[in-house]
């Protein structure tokens, strides 16, 4: 399995990688996707969202893919009328990973960088956050950031 | 030698064909590149372009063009293979007895499964964007049929195990379909 393009996780104003799959669980729960393309090896899911973490909330608020029977995925394609989606489905931690890359792994998001950053929701309301070094040997350091 | 031309010609037709589908292919994943680059540095590297964008595409077109029968027959063999493939089978979860947590009637599921959207954008119904899951279940109950929250351990094809959670319809005292609310990777699954 190639390594797979990751969600995009903006909070505090700022852009990151997000290794973490919620509209997977939306479609596990019943929610309808489109028919998609899935031909491409570092996109195995098909699409790619941008979520947004606004008043403690993880909302999507952007959705990128190819649809089997031709034209680009749209947020609107899965959400009609929608512009921003609150995630009230996903509970679960999300893990995003931040500084130089460290180990590349040419599998899933198997590659290691300087941190990780844990952000746990609860029916799609953040409920704790902590991060891990990558860098230090030995047990990683878990601190809480707020 | 006109055999030559005519193998020549056709290697050439067939080459510019793959060409073509390459470039339809890259221009759709265009958008991916930066991201690519992102997760491994090592693409935007000289070498690693050179070997990428030029020695492989040149060898594999220059292969391509001498002996396109073998190209051919791969693709063939490709198709075929997509064909042939069998569908993986759906999960067939059932809920048990035992998974079976407590009672409760429709209206105090609906008050449980209201959203609380910190924007209070998300559709004021039940089970929120999911509401249509939860009217497609209420439309298969019966007058006989008792509704209960459940939690299940599950194993999904032997690879990793899940805990799900929900409501199940139970009639006669056997629970039957269900909806789920969550539906969470179970960290502590240790394969037998």
């Amino acid at each position: 399995m190639t390594a797979q393009v990751p969600e995009q996780l903006i909070i505090d104003g700022k852009s990151h990688s997000m290794c973490a799959d919620p509209l997977s669980v939306y479609v596990g729960l019943g929610g309808k996707m489109p028919d998609l393309d899935y031909g491409i090896s570092t996109l195995w899911r098909g699409y790619r969202g941008t979520w947004e973490v606004i008043n403690g909330g993880l909302y999507l608020i952007d959705l990128m893919g190819f649809i089997r029977k031709g034209g680009g995925l749209k947020l609107g394609d899965v959400f009609p009328g929608m512009d921003r989606v609150f995630a009230h489905w996903f509970s679960g931690v999300v893990r995003s990973p931040r500084g130089e890359l460290l180990k590349y792994e040419h599998i899933g998001y198997a590659s290691e960088y300087e941190w990780d950053y844990f952000y746990e929701f609860e029916k799609g309301i953040l409920i704790n956050t902590s991060n891990r070094s990558n860098n230090a040997k030995g047990d990683p350091v878990i601190g809480v950031l707020y | 030698m006109i055999y030559l031309y005519a193998y020549a010609v056709i290697g050439l037709l067939i080459l510019l064909g793959f060409y073509g589908v390459h470039k339809l292919h890259a221009l759709k994943i265009g958008y991916c590149s930066d991201l690519l680059n992102a997760l491994n540095p090592r693409r935007q590297s000289f070498y690693y372009q050179l070997f990428n964008d030029y020695a492989m595409p040149s060898l594999a077109g220059i292969l391509m063009f001498c002996v396109w029968p073998i190209a051919i027959y791969l693709l063939i063999l490709q198709l075929l293979c997509k064909k042939k493939v069998k569908p993986i089978k759906k999960d067939c979860f059932k809920v048990r007895k035992s998974d079976l947590l407590e009672n409760f009637n429709i209206l105090q599921i609906e008050y449980l499964e209201m959203v609380i959207d910190p924007l209070n954008i998300s559709p004021q119904v039940p089970f929120g964007y999911l509401n249509k899951v939860w009217l497609e279940f209420l439309s298969k109950l019966d007058s006989k049929d008792e509704i209960w929250s459940f939690k299940s351990k599950w194993n999904v094809r032997r690879i990793h195990g899940e805990i799900k959670t929900g409501y199940v319809s139970v009639r006669y005292g056997q629970p039957n379909f269900y909806i789920l609310t969550s539906n969470i990777r179970d960290e502590n699954y240790q394969l037998n």
